[in-house]
Order: C-alpha cells, then structure tokens, then sequence
C-alpha cells in the first residue's frame, strides 16, 4: 500500500480590485420610451478610435471619441464628443466590467448618452444605450445582456426598423407621442447569444469528469482528499479586526456553503478559538486544522493586502492541505488522505470595511476552505501550471468560488463548477424531495354582489384551488390593481362600503395567479318609512324543529310571511327565547347571510326562563334577518310580528 | 288612512314614555327610518360620554344618541334596546329627552339575581349634545344601548 511520508501544498487566492464594486450584468430592461427619457442625448455617430487611460483613483477607464452624425436629442453638442466608460487593459493590467458597451472604430451607431461631467458622455444603462445599424435595422449589441423585462420575465431583444425607430425618437423626443410600429419582421435577431444560467440549486452531475480531475496536485499526479467526516477546525487567537464575528462568520458561512451540498457529505464542524498552541497553519504541520488570520505572508512571496476606502487589492490567503498520508478511494480512483489542512488569510485585510461588506470576503474564505477539501482552481490545471482549457479531461468554469481569481457578487454561494466538484469528489447524502410541483391556482367559487344597508358590513369570500396560494383583495374591477386594500389577504374580506363599491381578488402562487369576477356591493341609502298595522302573527317558532344553534345563526326570510310587504325595512316584533338551557343572548341583524355581524343584543335570557322583548329590528335589502344565538346550547326562539314600516 | 294610523302609534308611545302628564308634550308626525343594528352606549366601556362609570344608586347621566351609529341631528326619537347587566340591587332606569324634568315612568325594571335583561323602547331626543338622559334608582348597574331606527 502507497504510503506518502507527508506533502504540503499552498494554493493562492488572488484578487485585485481597483474600483469601486460595479456589477452589472443583471438589468431590468426599461422600454425604448424610458431610454429616450433617461438620454440626455441621442445620437447617430461613428466611433472614431479608442484609448486606455488610467483615471484619478486609479482604475482603468476606456476613452471613445465619436464623429457625431446628427443629434436626434440634445442641445449644444456639436460635431464630435467623448464617450468613457469604466474597465480595459492597461500596462498589461486588465480590468473586465461586464456589460459595459465595447466600440468598434467605423462603426455606425444610434447611442443613447449621459452626461457624466464636462467634456464626458457615458452610454445609458451600460450597453443598452448602443444601437449598430444593420442594412434597414437597428440592432442592440447584447453580447451582454442576461436581463429582465420590468416583468420579470426574461428579456427578449428584437431587431428595430431603422427609419421607423428614429422616426419614433424624434417624436418622443420632442415630447410627442409616438406608435411603437418599428419592430422589424420577422424579429429577433441575429446577434443573440444563448444567456448563461446560473443555477444555485444542486444540480446532479452530468459531465463524465472523473473525482480526481477535480483536485490538486498532491503526490505525483494524485489528488489529496479526506477519508472521513466530520473534520473540525479551529481559528487561531488572533481575529480579524472589523469583520463579522472577528472572522468567524466568514468561517461558518464558508463551512455552510460546503456541507450544505445535499448530494456530497462533507461535514465540517468549526469548534470555536484554538488554545494558541496551533499557530503554524500551512507553514508546518502542528497537529491541528486552523484558519488563522492577519498573518505574514512573505515566505510564500506574497505582500500584505491594500485596501482603502475606494478599492482593495493584492491576495487575500492562502489554503490547502498540509500534511497527507495513506490512501482512500471513491469509486476506482485512489486519494491520498488528508490529515491536516489549513488558512492563513493575509495581513492588512483589517477594517477593510468595503471587502466585508460586499460578500468577497466570505467568498474568499469559502475558496481557500475548498483547497483544504483538495480542489483545484476551475480556471486552472491540476498543477495550476497552465489554463484549465489547454487540458480537455477537466472542467473549467470562469464563474467559480474555486476560480483562481475571485468572481466578485458570488457571496460563498457555490456556483455549478463548485457543486460538481464536491460531489464528485465526496459523494453520498441524497436530496431532500423538492417542493411539491407548483398547480396554477383556479377560481372554484367567485365572490358574489350583494346589496346592504348603508351601514352595514358584508363578508365577501372567494374560493380557490392551488398550491400554496396567496390572495389581495382590491377595490376596483376585476383586473385593476391600483387600489389594493390594506391587510385584506385572505379567502374572505368584511367591508363596509359608505356608497356602492366593486371589488375583487388575485389569487397567486409561484407558478400564476388568477383574477376573480367583480363583485359589487350596492349601497341602499337609510330611507324614511310609514308604520304598517298588522293582525299579529307568529313568524318564527322553532320548537318542533330547528333551534337556533348553539353559537350559530339561522337567516330567516320575513317578507311575505304574516304580511310584512317586501321592501319593508324594519319590522316590530316581540321575540321570546323559550326555556334556554343556559344563559346568553340573541342578536337580530339584517340579511344577507353573510352581513358583518355587529356586535349588538335583541334580548339577554338565563337559564330555564323564558323571557320575552319588544323590538324594532332592521330587515335586509334581500327582505331577510339574521338570528345569532351567543349561548352555548341550540335555542328555541319565537317571533311574533305586530306590524312592519315601509 | 294607513299613514294616520302611523302616526297615531308613534305619538301615543312617546307620550307614554314622557308619562303624558301634560299633552302639550305631543310632536309629529314623523317617518321611521331603519338602521343597521349599533351599540351606541355601554357603560363596560373605559369612562366616555357614552362609555363608564357604571351607575351607582340615583345617579343620571346623559348620553350622545345623534351624530353615532347612523343617527342624524334632526333625529326626534330613537328605537332602541336598553340592556342592564351586572345590577346589585332591585332597581329601574328610567329613559327621557334630556333638558327636561325626570318624568315619573320606568323603561325597565330588574334585579339583581337577572344576569341581565333587556327592553325595547322608543324615546325622544332633545337638540341638546347629550341627548338622551338615563336614571338609575337603586344599587349599581352597567346600561347598554342598542340602537335600530330613529324618528324624524
């Protein structure tokens, strides 16, 4: 059995960053007539040459001058401007800013310009704002579009009529309103590249990439690797000034990142500070695997990290395995096992406030965790000697956490390289089953028009089936959502129209939503009426057959019983509860069933007695009443009507 | 005809609820007009116009009917549900306009074994803010006020 005595290897992280955080490349894409509102000028120019230059904080910025055509937006602009946008090469320093239009000398184009100081234009919106005339067409160049429409759903660009769309500049420009008629036949175009999807969801192997193809260098061609989990580390005593947590966040957001692959089972466990005794990291082996931080890099020929409040740059650590020896397999491939692993993160990160806010650092600590667990950088060979590309048997990634130099915005989430690396190299663990299947929600029941008494509150309800649905009830009809009502998110809404209101409902889930029909509530204004006699008359007993349930309510019709006329608005009656088994009261209120019960008492009774009471009660628009038992036991109820008004 | 026969009940029971000592009281005819059912009074309430104390012994208070639950100021009488809960002594209330002297009726009368108990009636209103005045004789008592049309 191969046994290695011990190896060591050190893995860099660079990562240089001259300018304020710029990123980009997710836009939510405005209309043509946002553009032209946002454009302090709009012109048809040829690019005449372009320069590098380096800018007052340093970083580097491309300048543009252009041949000015005609000025279809815009005052005082005369026949030539500049145009500068940020990122280039420069003195064999590069720095790539996705999305920021790139010119090509003679080209013609319509650009979409502001002003960003004197003498200085920028493109709108990035490369939004570049349009490159093609035979009759207008294109937009979107190399570097991966946008949104302002819906959300995935923008698609279309080819633009040239004549047509100027036309419509020229007239939107000067404040007119123009059609939208210059979408080009038979659109979309030429130059649209596929967009790049970046899932963050666990995404099962499909490349036949061996485990090994994943890893560093350890002994001879081998790749390091642990045979068993779970591995805990220790941070040293020093902490990270100014970071989260001392840099322990960064350290369990890194160990999250790994473990939480659901179909790899790494497992490491951070255990807290170290009693000092373990302060060699990947200097030497001492026993134990640390993250130590704020140390000197310069045996490893590295200069201690810049950062000022405009940028940062220079490395940021280091990691990998320290010691390996005897060997482990996954599936036919054979590993040296790891026994020790270890970071050291540079000196002069301290308070460096820009680079822990804006999830770099956590990124970075995630890297340099992921070269202890014995991967290779995604850009790079397994000797890190050459590109990843010059070597067909591996997978590359440009959009790694394991990238040699740091993909900025990724915050340690691990990208789908990451995620194939970790699986391959540590398989087991199965995902948990993913959320059920989404169903469209569908409308089984539509809220219903009812008329009230001014007044009076009505429950509206709607049913609904779906997955995991959500509702907005809004005044208004079907269809309008300007006026959504407050907190009424539920099946059902109580509203209390002061006047005759339409309302209705969205129903929403992940996957759609659905709009309800309109329901109107009619407000009938209180109007005066005359007093009708009548001979009286027992409009309710219940005794021989359903009592009033207990805590329930029975909607009763009045109109056209005993000879209460419809329309009638309120009857005089005497109601009598008949023996209750217990004590409580009954609330008389109007019709519809479902009206907003108030909270009001027709009659109060105690148990065993049989009471009676006179009152005047309000009948609904629909000529029904509503009889509300607040005792614990069904009632027997009477009503005895002596006369209505109407 | 239908309508006189009206407004002969209405004049007869306001009379009688302002004891029809003197007929120069009458007033009318009036139209009834139907209201959602509202608790205008309620004496449980933390201390308001319309709210606490709770009445003690031979004590009056006034309450604000018009301008609440849907009653305008040109109300001349309120259809209502008076409700006595929480009495600790046998007692009556009696209910009247305010402004005017205490009339010798009783709109309700209780106990202090009732849990609580009620009775519908129709009062005149005063034009005063405080329009409705209530008497409690005996004992303490809550008093609730339910309120259904009103007359004008």
């Amino acid at each position: 059995m191969h046994s290695a005595p011990g190896y060591r290897i050190a893995s860099v992280l660079v990562l240089t960053f001259l300018a304020p955080a710029v990123l980009a490349t997710s836009f939510v894409v405005p209309s043509d007539r946002d553009l032209i509102r946002r454009a302090g000028a709009i012109v048809i120019a040829t690019p005449l040459a372009s320069y590098t230059q380096i800018n007052d904080e340093g970083g580097i910025e491309t300048v543009t001058p252009i041949r000015v055509e005609e000025v279809l937006k815009g005052t005082g602009i005369g026949d030539s401007l500049t145009v500068i946008e940020p990122g280039g090469e420069y003195d064999g320093r590069a720095t790539v800013i996705p999305g920021v239009p790139r010119f090509t000398t003679s080209e013609r184009t319509l650009l979409f310009l502001v002003r960003t100081g004197r003498d200085r234009w920028a493109v709108t919106e990035l490369a939004l704002g570049k349009f490159t005339f093609h035979g009759d067409d207008l294109l937009r160049d979107t190399s570097d579009i991966a946008g949104w429409e302002p819906d959300l759903t995935p923008h698609v660009e279309h080819a633009r009529n040239a004549a047509r769309f100027l036309s419509f500049i020229r007239i939107e420009s000067r404040g007119g309103s123009a059609s939208e008629d210059y979408v080009a036949p038979n659109a979309p175009p030429a130059r649209e590249r596929p967009k790049t999807t970046t899932s963050l969801q666990p995404v099962p192997m499909v490349a036949p990439f061996t485990a090994t193809s994943y890893t560093m260098f350890i002994s001879g061609t081998r790749g390091g690797r642990w045979a068993a989990f779970p591995v805990t580390f220790f941070s040293g005593t020093t902490q990270e000034p100014g970071a989260p947590g001392g840099g322990s966040t960064a350290i369990t957001t890194a160990f999250n990142s790994w473990n939480n692959d659901c179909l790899s089972d790494v497992n490491y466990v951070y255990g807290g500070t170290d009693n000092g005794t373990h302060t060699q990291g990947l200097h030497a082996s001492d026993g134990a695997n640390t993250i130590l931080f704020e140390r000197d890099l310069s045996s490893f020929g590295v200069a201690p990290f810049s950062c000022s409040a405009n940028g940062y740059s220079g490395t940021l650590g280091i990691g990998g395995i320290t010691l390996a020896s005897g060997t482990n397999t996954v599936g036919s491939e054979t590993f040296a096992t790891t026994q020790e692993g270890d970071v050291e993160m540079n000196r002069g990160i301290a308070n460096c406030t820009l680079l822990f806010n804006n999830g770099d650092w956590n990124s970075a600590l995630t890297h340099e965790v992921g070269h202890t667990l014995g991967f290779r950088h995604s850009d790079q060979t397994r000797d890190s000697s050459a590109a990843c590309t010059s070597d067909p048997s591996l997978e590359c990634s440009q959009q790694a956490i394991m990238k040699s130099f740091i993909s900025t915005g990724l915050n340690a989430a691990l990208q789908l390289y990451d995620q194939h690396a970790v699986q391959a190299v540590y398989p087991g663990n199965v995902c948990a089953p993913g959320p059920p299947a989404c169903t469209a929600p569908s409308i089984t029941s539509q809220p219903q028009s009812v008329s009230v008494r001014a007044g009076t509150g009505v429950t509206l309800a709607v049913g609904a089936a779906g997955t995991s649905l959500t509702y907005q009830w809004f005044i208004g009809t079907s269809g309008v959502t300007t006026n959504p009502i407050s907190g009424a998110t539920g099946p059902s809404v109580n509203v209390t129209p002061s006047a005759t209101t339409t309302y209705w409902v969205r129903v929403s889930n992940s996957c759609a939503t659905a709009s309800s029909s309109s329901a109107t509530v009619t407000v009938t204004p209180i109007a005066g009426a005359s007093f009708f006699l009548l001979t009286p008359c027992r409009v309710l007993d219940t005794r021989g057959g359903t009592p009033i349930p207990a805590n329930g309510v029975t909607n009763l019709v009045l109109t056209g019983k005993c000879g209460v006329a419809a329309g009638a608005t309120s009857a005089v009656v005497n109601v009598t509860a008949v023996s209750p088994s217990g004590g409580g009261l009954v609330t008389l209120y109007p019709g519809p069933a479902n009206t907003v019960r108030p909270v009001v008492s027709t009659i109060n009774f105690a148990a065993g007695r049989t009471l009676a009471n006179n009152a005047r009660i309000t009948i609904g628009v629909d000529g029904s009443i509503n009889i509300f038992n607040a005792s614990g036991a069904p009632l027997n109820f009477l009503i005895d009507v002596s006369g209505y008004f109407k | 005809m239908t309508k006189r026969t009206l407004s002969m009940f209405i004049l007869f029971t306001i009379a009688g609820l302002l004891g029809a000592v003197s007929a120069a009281a009458q007033t009318g005819p009036y139209q009834f007009f139907a209201v959602a059912p509202c608790r205008v009074v309620d004496t449980r309430n933390p201390v308001s116009t319309n709210g606490g104390p709770i009445f003690s012994a031979g004590t009056q208070r006034n309450f604000a009917i018009r301008g609440n639950c849907g009653v305008p100021t040109t109300a001349k009488a309120v259809s209502l549900n008076v409700t006595v809960t929480s009495a600790t002594a046998a007692s009556f209330l009696t209910l009247w306009p305010s402004g005017s002297a205490r009339p010798v009726v009783s709109t309700i009368n209780f106990s202090q074994t009732d849990p609580a108990l009620a009775n519908g009636a129709i009062v005149g209103l005063s034009t005063s803010a405080s329009d409705l005045s209530v008497f409690n004789s005996d004992g303490n008592v809550h008093v609730i006020i339910d309120v259904t049309g009103y007359f004008q």
